[in-house]
């Protein structure tokens, strides 16, 4: 045995380490602050030392295609059109939001279901109670027709406001459908809406048509 | 604690929770953490100190985050994997303290250990806790305080068989022959069966070597 060496036999070592450290935690009174999780997971998963193809490989990581969300800022009314993929920082910065919206505590999810008669796409909505960022998902969805966007209409007291187009990419799962989404802040935390509609239909229309998912507040 | 609960298979494993960390499903990571936090952080807390426990705590999820996809589940479990990439961790960050202040921190957590061995724990407080601490502290209860001293000291501060041998005043040879009947010892006591056809055969009434 090497006197360098605490023990001889890895696999000794690794027997002794799980015994040893579950141990050590029940003996001592030493416990991480509940405020470390949110801390070492936000670190971690925005990879901030990550090398850059990592960064690339994380980014896909929360959500399929979150790749392709575009945050939108409502009280600006512009959308941000720039593709993710070209900027990292960006990508990063959306990905926390929606793993902090998506695992938010005490949130509501919102399914749309298809209009249409054997449809398998659906949608889903995520609000939270500490934060104005929305996070809008969908799958399953067709590949959009030249000229015609996916948007999200949401309702609010008889109010019916496009919330922005989502950004589609190809399933990552070779599945022949695609991925969208979008991200953007309300007006204030905890947001509640009466209807959610995505559409396809073309740019520029200032009413929902053809809307292909819906969810309408029980 | 009896032989139902002597082992847990938890569901997801690890294995899988780690394949899908390597993957970037962050669900899975925050599975781990909530299974390995308290862990990694009392170990930190113990040898680099309260205040670094936090920093050190992060670094090490940090790695299961990046190398996850290191992990390879033919050349063993999980765990060996993960305490070989904590332990490589915080010894690096021993770099530098005293051998003195090592074996201090050696010795604090021995007798935190059998203090917890001899008086039990609220072992209630959190259902992972309860079996998987129960189960190790059941193993380690059935070591001679020596042998289980001689582990100890060598594992979380990682102090060599030399030094211990100097600290304690023993021959090397002596140190040596604790660390191999203490894992002898562990080893027999994580056995299921020996567990329950010999419930009782526990604390003290042994000889030491």
């Amino acid at each position: 045995m090497n006197d360098d060496e605490t023990l001889e036999n890895p696999e000794e070592v690794s027997e002794a380490a799980d015994t040893l450290t579950a141990a050590l935690a029940a003996a001592s009174p030493h416990r991480p602050p509940p405020e470390l999780r949110n801390r070492v997971i936000r670190n971690a998963v925005r990879g901030r030392r990550l090398a850059p193809a990592w960064r690339y490989a994380a980014v896909a990581a929360i959500a399929a295609a979150v790749a392709g969300i575009v945050t939108w800022n409502v009280a600006a009314a512009q959308p941000a059109s720039h593709h993710a993929n070209s900027d990292v920082a960006q990508l990063e910065a959306t990905n926390e939001v929606v793993f902090d919206v998506i695992a938010c505590k005490g949130g509501h999810v919102a399914v749309l279901r298809a209009t249409q008669e054997g449809s398998v796409s659906y949608g889903k909505l995520y609000t939270c109670p500490t934060s104005e960022d929305v996070v809008f998902m969908s799958g399953k969805l067709s590949s959009p027709p030249a000229g015609k966007m996916y948007e999200l209409w949401l309702t609010e007291g008889g109010v019916t406001r496009l919330e922005g187009a989502l950004q589609v990419w190809p399933s990552l799962t070779g599945s022949g459908y695609y991925f969208g989404s979008i991200t953007f802040k309300a007006d204030r935390k905890n947001p509640s809406y009466d209807t959610a509609q995505l559409t396809l239909q073309p740019a520029g229309t200032t009413q929902p048509d053809n809307a292909i998912l819906r969810w309408t507040r029980s | 604690m009896g032989p139902s609960d002597s082992f847990i298979h938890l569901e997801p494993p690890d294995e899988a929770l780690c394949a899908r960390v390597a993957e970037r499903d962050a669900a899975a990571f925050e599975a781990l953490y909530d299974r390995y936090r308290d862990r990694v952080y009392a170990w930190a807390a113990h040898v680099l100190g309260p205040g670094q426990a936090e920093d050190t705590t992060q670094e090490i999820f940090s790695l299961l985050w990046r190398r996850a996809g290191q992990f390879n589940q033919t050349r063993g479990q999980f765990t060996q994997w993960f305490w070989a990439l904590t332990r490589n961790h915080i010894l690096r960050d021993l770099r530098g303290v005293s051998r003195q202040r090592r074996v201090q921190a050696g010795d604090q957590i021995a007798g935190l250990i059998s203090t917890a061995i001899a008086e039990g724990v609220d072992v209630e407080v959190a259902a992972f806790a309860k079996v998987d601490s129960g189960r190790a502290l059941d193993a380690l209860g059935r070591l001679p305080p020596d042998q289980r001293r001689v582990l100890v000291m060598s594992y979380f501060p990682g102090l060599s068989h030399s030094a211990i041998a100097e600290e304690l005043s023993l021959p090397l040879g002596t140190v040596k022959k604790r660390a191999r009947l203490g894992m002898q010892k562990l080893r027999q006591a994580l056995i299921p069966e020996a567990i329950s056809e010999e419930p009782t055969q526990q604390k003290g009434g042994r000889p030491h070597e």
